[in-house]
Order: structure tokens, then C-alpha cells, then sequence
């Protein structure tokens, strides 16, 4: 009965070897296109988010997202031993708990066969009344079906293990219809009992079951997209291997560009590294692949971590200085850190340079490139306030804000960042106008909160420096003003947008109503200090406090997941907004009462 | 406060430059180009030798100067069978500008001329109808692997289409909207 299972694995995986990844260099491979989710990317794109979906990792102990991607499609029957599943408390599914928590499909086959009847009954169920636990078996559930699909992608050219023969079963196809033919015969003369058949027409009945189970089971697939459909000068259709046997979308070009992967299937089986290198440039010769070769490229070196090192080395080199008492080593520490932040910010302008030129447009369309592009508004701000003023405050600054903020978009790594967006938001005109203006808003908002606090800090510091006070009140005052021109212009461009796609230019929308509040707030603190209303201290105090109004508007909206802006909900982030607006607020406190009373002494 | 006004103009020119640059520049899904962006056809038709039951020796490539369609069909296949007699119509009304290949995936001839025989219909010299047992027309070089399916070649010998599955409207609808538009096209022979 084993062996039966075994067989049929193999027949529905493909053929068994025992090659290992490592031994193949994959080279150029990675950056062959596929469509996935809207989009036309590299293979190292879609390998890399699925390892991550599955493993909860950028990478696998062993491979690399790439080398994990070849071998589930062209050594199926050894890709299935690699452990890739994240799964918690693997013991209470009855497998044997491992330190890495990482499990194989063959161990994932386990769970879901004694977790069926759970798995059936909860998605009866629905969604939001699942605990965490349950959640957790529906996301194992939904990984062994994505990674099913991923296995057999490419059965349809790899050798099957019928046979001494290598044929694959586009070869078998030839005498499929036959063989049916053959078999019904054989029924019809026979009946359904085997041992009434000869050992040839055993052999028949078996061959024509085996291809069927192999059809069926990998025809549906249509999830590895790297077709173009040859018919169109820029095509939107792609498909998968299988869809030319299911559909009909064979022709003698696409048939070309599939035996081509036959052969890399071929070199990888037999580890040729030359007929591979050949393949995949033959490959590559169909597309103009620039854009993938970027994309890959940016896969490779991941800038979002390259910014946020080189910001959290300015800020330690800053924090050191601050207790070095040699002016020599101060000097050197300061340079340093000037250094790295400026390549720090040249990191984070390449990523986003990058991002537009892979993505063909402006550089905010979601949440994590909004926190980049806030990133890069607030380091060439400082990095403009350090050129005008050649203190390392503004280095010390603008490097909390790159730390804070790339920590921020490293949490969101994990998912698609380079999503297809949603049709609303697919406008360059308004991602280039409304958004980049709000945004850019929301980074000059943040700098003039930092300047504040920092300013706040000088006042229990130096009290008696009246001189740094009213040259950073005029500071303040200018970016306050810049704040309120961008977020303002940003706020009446979004209005018009909505216009346009909703049909009304206001609808008390909790986005709106964020945007708003950080206008009326800017509007109100500017108004309060030209009428006397509040002192210098109190203007201090309400920009400083812009930073809780920001992430409020920023982040904080979106968790309510009320209004048209649904693109945008998200959640999971609420404590961490709880806490930076109980901390902001503490501390503002905390400084106001201690100038205050310095004051009254 | 003279270096404030300048931040503030030249922000609001990058944001005016920005919005204009923006404007003139269409919605766009991330792209990507085929290298024959600019090709309406799947390009040159695959050539190949045959010869037909009536034993006439010709490659594909003797047909072109005028439309060819190459169809794939069997004579187990149903709705092949429904179809056939509506290609044998239009090749007899078009005689002298159309050329259709009919290709079999019988495995044994006699099939497809049981077939042909049942059918009690005169073929026209415009309709060839060649046996491909191996399948490799078929397959090996059309990546037919559903029938019936048909490939309309233009004058040219380029691929202009492809009609999956059964048609129904061979004579009227296909003729005026696919075909005849293609006797005016200038040809390279």
C-alpha cells in the first residue's frame, strides 16, 4: 500500500532524483519573468515572497530563495524533504517538534491528512471567529496548497517515472488518446477486473491511469504564469505550462520558450551546467529584461537594511562622541557619522529611485513606500539643515528619524512591496501630486517635531541661551509653514481626486479627517503664536506634539478600517501606536514641567 | 526670510514641474515589453512537407500569396467531425482563394477515410487532407494538443490567428472578418 502512495506521488510529482540544489549555479535564471498577482516580475521575486510567506524568512538555511524555487519545480521529489513550513506547536498536530520550528511538505502531507476533518469544519466557519490556533492551521492549510501548485508546476516537461524511458508528459500526450481508446476496448471486452486482463493490456490500462491522475491533478495549475501570450505586442495574459494542454494556448513560439525549459530541466536533472547557462540565455534572449535585472538586483542587496545600518551607525557614532572628551576623537566620530549618513540617505535614494523605475511610477503608492519616502524627506532635510549650519545636531536628528522610520518599513518587508495597486490608486497623475504632496507634508511635519523636542531639550540644558532659542523659533517657524503649504495643497489635491473617483470632494472620511486634523492643528498653532494666543514655549510644545498628530493621521486612521480608503487598512500595528503616543506624550510633559519649574527657580 | 521665500517658490515650481511632468504622463501598469512589441502576428508560419491522401507531395510553404488555414482535426474527435463539412463548403466557395490543410491525428488512415467515405462529399482540390499519425505537425511543431484547432496563415506565410475549438461560422462570419480582409494585404512573394 506504500508503495502504491509512493508511486502515485511520483507520478503526480514528477520524476525522482537526487540532485542538490547547490549544485547548479542558477545564474541569470532568477530574473526570468512570471506573472504573478497583476504583475510581471522575476522568479527571485515570487521565490523570495513565498519563502517568506512560508517560512516566515528572507532565506532558507541552506538555499536561497531562488535555489529553493528550482528545485520545487524541477526536482519536485526532492524539493518535498527541504523544511520550509513555519508551523507553531508543530507537537499538538502530532509532528516531531525541531528548534528551527521548520517543517517539510512530506511532514505538512502529515498534518493536513490528521487535521482534514478540523480544517473542513473551520472553513465552514467564518474567518473572524477562528482563535489564533485555528487561524494558524488555515494558513499551514492555504501554504500546502500554494506550495502543491509550485511542485507541479512543471510536470507537464519533466520525465516521468514511467518506465526505463525519460519521456516526459508532453510526449506521453502523443498516444493518450489512443491508449483511452485502447482501454475502453479492453473494459468493453473485459469488464473492470484486472486479472482478467494479459499483462499487456494491464500495462495499457495502467500507463493511460497514470497519465489521467497526472493531468488532473496539474492541469488547474495555473499559478506559475511565465508564458507571455505571443499574440500580444505587450502582453497582459500570461500562462502557465499547463493552460496549453487545458486551454488551448499553444502555438509554435510558446512551444518554442517551453522546450527551452525543458532543457533547463533537463541540465538541472543531469547537472549540466553548460546546457543550463545555454537555456537560460535563450530564455532570457525573449524578453527585454531590464527591469528584471534591476528588480533582482534590488532583491539582492535589500537597501532598506543597507539605510537602516548605516543610520544606526551615524546615530551610535553621534551617541559615543556625545561622551568622548577628546576633541580629536570627537572630531573623527562626528565625521563618521556625517559619512554614513549621507550614504545612509544615498541608500534610501536609490531604493526609491529604484522602486520608480521598476514600478513606472511615483515612488508613494502604499503604506511602506510612504514610510521611505517620510524617511528620505526628513534625511535630506537635516542633511539641507547640517550643509546650512554644520552642526551635527542636524546629523544626530535626522539619523533618530531614519532609524525609527526604516525600522517602521522593515515590518512590512515580509509582504508584496511591489503589489499591483488597487485601480483606484493606479493614476500617476494623483500619486505623483496628491500623494507625494501629503507625504512630503508629513516628513517636514515630522522635522519640525524633532527640531521641537530638540529645542525643548536645549531649554533644560542651556535656559540661558536665548540666542539658540529665537534662531530655532524662526527655524520652526519656517517648516510649520512649509508643512502647512504641503499638507494643505495635499489635503484640497485629495479632495479633487475623490471627486473624480468617488464623486464627492469630501465625505468626513476618517483619512480625511486625519489630514485634516494635522491642517487645523498646523493652522491653529501659526495662528495662536502671530496672535499672543501661546508663548514661544506653547508654539514649541504644539509642534513638538505634531509627531503624535502625524502617526495618528499616518498609521492610526487606518486601523479603524472604516471609509472608501480600504487600501490602505491595515492592522497588528495598534499597541505599537499606543505606545509611541503615550511615550511622545510623557515625555513632552515631563519637559514642559521641568522648563517650567527651571523657569519658575 | 528672503531664503525662506526662495525654499518656499522653488518647492512650489518642483511641485508645479512635478504635476505637469505627471500629466503628460498616461496611467501605466508596471511594464513590461516583449522584444516584438510591435507585432500583430505570431510571425512566420512553420513550414513542413506532406503529402495527402490522394498522394500529391507539397510543402506548406507552396501556399503562400494566398490564406491558408491549417486545421487539426481527427476523426474520433466529435465536434471535428460536426465541423469538417463546413470547411469542406468553404473551401469549395473559395476556391481559388483559399487553401485549407487539414491535418489528421488519426492513427490509422483508414480512419480517415471511413470517415471521408461516411461523409459522401466531393473534396475540393483547395482542401488537403494529410495523415500526421506521429503527431509531429500536430504537436512537435503547432502545439496542438486539444482538437479541433485551426491556425489562419496569412499570404505572407505568417501566423494570423488561431481559432480554438469548433467553429461555426466558417463560411460567413470568419470569411468576411478574418480572411478576406487578408487578399488585399500586399505580400512578399
Amino acid at each position: 500500500m506504500i508503495r502504491f502512495f509512493t508511486m502515485l506521488f511520483m507520478i503526480i510529482m514528477g520524476t525522482a532524483s537526487t540532485v542538490r540544489a547547490a549544485d547548479i549555479d542558477l545564474g541569470n535564471w532568477s530574473s526570468l519573468p512570471i506573472l504573478y498577482e497583476g504583475r510581471v516580475e522575476p522568479l527571485d521575486s515570487f521565490a523570495r515572497l513565498h519563502v517568506k510567506k512560508f517560512s516566515g524568512r528572507e532565506s532558507l538555511p541552506q538555499l536561497s530563495a531562488s535555489e529553493w524555487l528550482a528545485l520545487n519545480l524541477f526536482d519536485p521529489t526532492t524539493a518535498v524533504n527541504i523544511p520550509v513550513f513555519k508551523i507553531r506547536d508543530a507537537a499538538q498536530y502530532g509532528l516531531t517538534e525541531n528548534k528551527k520550528r521548520l517543517y517539510s511538505y512530506t511532514a505538512l502531507v502529515q498534518l493536513i491528512q490528521n487535521q482534514q476533518t478540523t480544517i473542513n469544519q473551520l472553513l465552514e466557519i467564518n474567518a473572524e471567529d477562528w482563535t489564533p490556533e485555528q487561524q494558524h492551521l488555515v494558513e499551514i492549510y492555504e501554504h500546502y496548497i500554494l506550495n502543491t501548485q509550485i511542485l507541479r508546476s512543471l510536470t507537464l516537461i519533466l520525465p516521468l517515472s514511467i518506465g526505463d524511458n525519460e519521456e516526459s508528459f508532453l510526449d506521453f500526450r502523443k498516444t493518450q488518446n489512443d491508449l483511452q481508446r485502447k482501454v475502453q476496448n479492453i473494459v468493453s471486452r473485459k469488464g473492470a477486473n484486472l486479472e482478467n486482463y494479459t499483462d499487456k493490456e494491464k500495462e495499457i490500462s495502467f500507463l493511460s491511469y497514470q497519465l489521467s491522475l497526472l493531468e488532473n491533478s496539474a492541469a488547474q495549475n495555473v499559478l506559475l504564469r511565465i508564458i507571455p501570450d505571443q499574440w500580444d505586442g505587450a502582453p497582459t495574459n500570461w500562462f502557465a505550462p499547463w493552460s496549453i494542454i487545458r486551454d488551448g494556448t499553444g502555438d509554435p513560439k510558446t512551444l518554442e520558450y517551453i522546450i527551452i525549459w525543458r532543457d533547463m530541466a533537463e541540465a538541472y536533472r543531469t547537472q549540466n551546467q553548460e546546457l543550463w547557462d545555454y537555456s537560460v540565455q535563450d530564455a532570457q534572449a525573449y524578453f527585454n529584461n531590464s527591469k528584471l535585472k534591476i528588480e533582482t538586483l534590488y532583491n539582492k542587496i535589500n537597501l532598506t537594511n543597507v539605510s537602516l545600518f548605516l543610520f544606526s551607525m551615524a546615530l551610535i557614532f553621534l551617541v559615543i562622541s556625545s561622551f568622548m572628551k577628546s576633541s580629536k576623537i570627537n572630531k573623527t566620530l562626528n565625521y563618521a557619522a556625517t559619512i554614513n549618513f549621507g550614504l545612509g540617505t544615498l541608500s534610501l535614494l536609490t531604493l526609491i529611485s529604484m522602486r520608480i523605475y521598476i514600478l513606472n511610477r511615483p515612488p508613494v503608492g502604499t503604506l511602506y513606500e510612504s514610510i521611505l519616502f517620510v524617511a528620505l524627506i526628513c534625511a535630506l532635510g537635516f542633511l539641507f539643515m547640517f550643509w546650512r549650519s554644520k552642526n551635527t545636531t542636524a546629523i544626530l536628528l535626522g539619523s533618530i528619524s531614519g532609524v525609527i522610520l526604516m525600522t517602521a518599513a522593515r515590518g512590512f518587508v515580509g509582504d508584496d512591496t511591489m503589489g499591483t495597486l488597487v485601480a483606484v490608486l493606479n493614476t500617476n497623475f494623483w500619486l505623483g501630486t496628491h500623494v507625494l504632496c501629503i507625504t512630503m507634508g508629513y516628513g517636514t511635519c515630522l522635522i519640525a517635531s524633532l527640531m521641537a523636542q530638540k529645542d525643548l531639550w536645549m531649554r533644560i540644558r542651556q535656559p540661558q541661551n536665548l540666542n539658540f532659542q529665537k534662531q530655532s523659533l524662526r527655524h520652526l517657524k519656517t517648516i510649520v509653514i512649509i508643512s502647512l503649504l504641503l499638507t494643505t495643497i495635499g489635503t484640497i489635491l485629495g479632495g479633487i481626486w475623490a471627486d473624480q473617483s468617488w464623486g464627492r470632494f469630501w465625505g468626513w472620511d476618517p483619512k480625511e479627517n486625519g489630514a485634516l486634523l494635522i491642517v487645523l492643528w498646523l493652522a491653529w498653532i501659526i495662528h495662536s503664536k502671530i496672535s499672543n494666543h501661546i508663548s514661544d514655549l506653547g508654539y514649541v510644545m504644539g509642534t513638538a506634539y505634531l509627531s503624535v498628530i502625524i502617526v495618528l493621521a499616518w498609521f492610526g486612521v487606518n486601523l479603524l478600517n472604516v471609509g472608501l480608503h480600504s487600501y490602505g487598512f491595515i492592522s497588528g500595528v495598534a499597541k505599537g501606536i499606543v505606545v509611541f503616543c503615550v511615550f511622545q506624550t510623557l515625555l513632552l510633559a515631563f519637559l514642559w514641567r521641568f522648563i517650567r519649574k527651571k523657569r519658575t527657580a | 526670510m528672503k531664503i525662506n521665500l526662495i525654499i518656499i517658490v522653488v518647492l512650489c515650481l518642483i511641485g508645479a514641474g512635478w504635476m505637469y511632468a505627471s500629466y503628460n504622463n498616461a496611467p501605466k501598469t508596471p511594464s513590461y515589453q516583449n522584444k516584438n512589441a510591435d507585432i500583430r502576428t505570431l510571425g512566420d508560419a512553420v513550414d513542413f512537407k506532406y503529402t495527402t491522401l490522394s498522394g500529391e507531395e507539397k510543402n506548406l510553404k507552396d501556399h503562400a500569396g494566398k490564406p491558408i488555414l491549417l486545421h487539426f482535426w481527427a476523426s474520433w474527435c466529435a465536434p471535428c467531425i460536426i465541423e469538417f463539412p463546413e470547411l469542406i463548403k468553404l473551401a469549395r466557395t473559395y476556391q481559388n482563394d483559399l487553401t485549407i490543410v487539414a491535418v489528421s491525428s488519426d492513427t490509422n488512415i483508414g480512419d480517415i477515410e471511413n470517415f471521408l467515405g461516411k461523409l459522401k462529399q466531393k473534396i475540393p482540390s483547395n482542401l488537403k487532407i494529410i495523415h500526421d499519425g506521429d503527431k509531429i505537425i500536430t504537436q512537435d511543431l503547432y502545439a496542438t494538443f486539444k482538437l479541433p484547432e485551426t491556425y489562419l496563415i496569412n499570404p505572407n506565410f505568417q501566423i494570423q490567428k488561431k481559432y480554438i475549438g469548433p467553429q461555426s461560422k466558417w463560411e460567413h462570419t470568419i470569411w468576411d472578418k478574418d480572411i478576406r480582409p487578408l487578399l488585399t494585404i500586399e505580400t512578399n512573394q
